[in-house]
């Protein structure tokens, strides 16, 4: 019977708002959400418990001899006899847990849409417990896209689970709720206030005091330093949610890295930004300041980071960047390149070069720094002669198989609010049916069958040559063999 | 028709009624269909097609607010006929008795043992 060490309350102490995360999201890091809103709970005069709860829930699912069967719930809500005892003592506990800490408000944080069957449930045995609990959920897990609406929420407020559905950036509206302003944009709408430049530069630093550290594989500290997007790719629903970029001065950010290491010990950054770069005169003080101290301590206190990367045209200061970038202690970079074709690349909105592609990647070579590609295919105008043009550029650069990771993924959906979508009808796209990935292009011969087909062939190409891929992905392998079998 | 639950009388108000009861599982529930009469409460045209005909008709199920889903509504509901015979639907068009079996201790597990 698992019992959370993150929940327990030894001392019987009370808390006015428990804030966890809501299994099911594979993560062997902390998700930060709770301890990003703990001092704003704070900040509004209540006492708060903020923890990651799916932390313990993965870890001990993951050890679980009957794992699958386990994961059949949390996705698809499947329950299988050998499990139903051990997922009913999981969710009761969870509550007994949280309510044993005496809180008026219990805040769940769904990551993703897989947390919805659990959150659903947690939500049930807290009200069952205790009718008198607020019960607010939040989080992009809400929505079935970003831009909304969450029928899943107004389903469960409905149901009387749930009192408040709290959406976007949810720091200044959850202090205004907590002020009992419960008309603030966000709250129960789906309209929404971003936070201004200056309100993200003042929330706190998130407080992760109540983590349970012991739990995570790895011991790394997420961190964010912008919201938003300088670009304006046309597949992108990210910008349609978050349309302003908004990012944190280099000081600030490095100051935070600094406070949290002398504070948990932990030296190793995840950045949540879409793109740690977007603002490059801040990103190259961030890794100035980085370099500086890295290069000043031994090796042991180094700190080291990974997060979102974009490439742009290489120029004269390019060197000098991916130097910096190096001793300020990158690991890994995911740059969301979307396609090898330069023609594409540029239609997306992403206009750099392919010449500029292989001066980043020797950089990053050199300096031994993974690079994930991150790939889109079948575009809206992409042929079988693009494709081919893939199949020799990973030919081609074989020499990088040791700094790639490639990345396919479900081959391009698209999503209410694009600028695809906006544009539908003068792309010449036919809509098939109601999932993203239900188009047609006639004019090319462009099917979800025949787009599957593209990224299976290419991920099988990149396994034959020796480049590592994530196709084990499963959310990605699932939906190409859906599509491959006309199902979507 | 007569419909009872576990032998307490439903007297639907504009064809229409809801029961409710507070029950601790596991439990089973009884639901007896009577007193229709063939030839006379269902009507059919001449080529053979039913025009008209008396049937209760279930239209949602929930146990603690969790309605059990359409596949649980349309696929599991098995009608015991007077006549021994069984149909399986939600729409009862014959005297007889459908047993509900709620045989998990919980309702979550109930709810999505039923619903899987």
């Amino acid at each position: 019977m698992i019992k959370f060490n993150c929940l327990d309350n030894i001392n019987n102490e009370q808390r006015d708002v428990v804030i966890v995360t809501v299994p099911w999201t594979d993560s062997g890091i902390p998700l930060m959400a709770p301890a990003q809103l703990k001092p704003i709970v704070e900040n509004a005069g209540m006492t708060c418990l903020a923890t990651d709860v799916n932390a313990e829930v993965f870890s001990w699912a993951s050890k679980h001899v009957k794992v699958d069967d386990l994961q059949r719930f949390f996705f698809d809500e499947k329950l299988n006899d050998n499990v139903k005892e051990d997922l009913f003592d999981l969710f009761k506990n969870m509550a007994e847990q949280i309510l044993q800490w005496k809180p008026r408000i219990v805040g769940l944080s769904l990551f993703s849409y897989v947390s919805q069957h659990s959150a659903k449930w947690l939500s049930w045995f807290l009200k069952k417990l205790d009718p008198t609990v607020i019960v607010i959920v939040g989080g992009a897990g809400c929505m079935s896209t970003f831009t909304g609406p969450s029928e899943y929420a107004e389903d469960l407020i409905n149901a009387g689970w749930v009192d408040y559905h709290i959406r976007g950036d949810g720091e200044h509206a959850l202090y205004q709720f907590l002020k009992n302003n419960r008309q603030y944009a966000g709250i129960n709408s789906l309209e929404w206030r971003e936070l201004t430049k200056d309100e993200m530069r003042a929330v706190p630093m998130p407080d992760y005091s109540q983590y349970y550290f012991d739990t995570y594989q790895k011991k790394v500290l997420p961190i964010t330093g912008s919201r938003g997007c300088v670009r304006k790719c046309t597949f992108c629903d990210y910008i349609a949610n978050w349309k302003v970029f908004n990012w944190r001065t280099a000081d600030d950010i490095f100051n935070e890295m600094i406070l949290q290491y002398n504070k948990y010990g932990i030296k190793y950054f995840k950045f949540s930004d879409s793109l740690t770069n977007g603002n490059m005169k801040e990103f190259v003080k961030l890794t100035e300041l980085l370099s500086e101290y890295n290069l000043s301590t031994t090796p042991e206190h180094r700190l080291r980071w990974s997060g979102y990367y974009i490439f742009r045209e290489h120029n004269k200061a390019t060197e000098r960047e991916w130097q910096l970038v190096a001793d300020s202690g990158v690991e890994n970079l995911a740059v969301g390149i979307e396609n090898l074709n330069q023609h594409i690349r540029y239609d997306i909105g992403k206009k750099f070069s392919n010449e500029a592609i292989d001066v980043h990647l020797s950089y990053a070579q050199k300096h031994g720094i993974k690079i994930q590609l991150l790939n889109i295919v079948g575009y809206v105008n992409e042929t079988q002669k693009d494709i081919e043009f893939i199949k020799d550029w990973l030919r081609t650069h074989t020499q990088y198989i040791d700094t790639l990771v490639m990345t396919w993924g479900g081959t391009l959906g698209i999503f209410p609010n694009t600028w695809l979508e906006r544009n539908w009808k003068e792309l010449g796209l036919v809509r098939t049916g109601d999932h993203p990935q239900s188009w047609t292009n006639p004019a090319i011969g462009s099917t979800p069958e025949r787009r599957a087909n593209w990224a299976k062939d290419i991920n099988k190409l990149c396994r034959e040559l020796g480049y590592t891929t994530d196709d084990d992905n499963l959310v990605s392998h699932y939906l190409l063999e859906l599509l491959i079998h006309d199902t979507v | 028709m007569n419909l009872t639950v576990n032998d307490e009388v439903l007297n639907p108000v504009d064809n229409y009624v809801l029961f409710e009861k507070n029950i601790q599982l596991p439990e089973k529930l009884s639901i007896k269909t009577s007193g229709k009469i063939d030839g006379k409460d269902t009507k059919v045209d001449t080529d053979g097609n039913i025009v008209e005909d008396m049937y209760i008709q279930i239209e949602n199920i929930s146990l603690d607010d969790f309605p059990l889903n359409e596949i649980y509504l349309h696929q599991r509901i098995n009608l015991l006929t007077e006549k021994g015979e069984t149909n399986t639907s939600n729409y009862i068009g014959f005297n007889g008795t459908v047993n509900l079996d709620f045989v998990e201790e919980n309702v979550f597990a109930q709810v999505l043992t039923l619903n899987n």
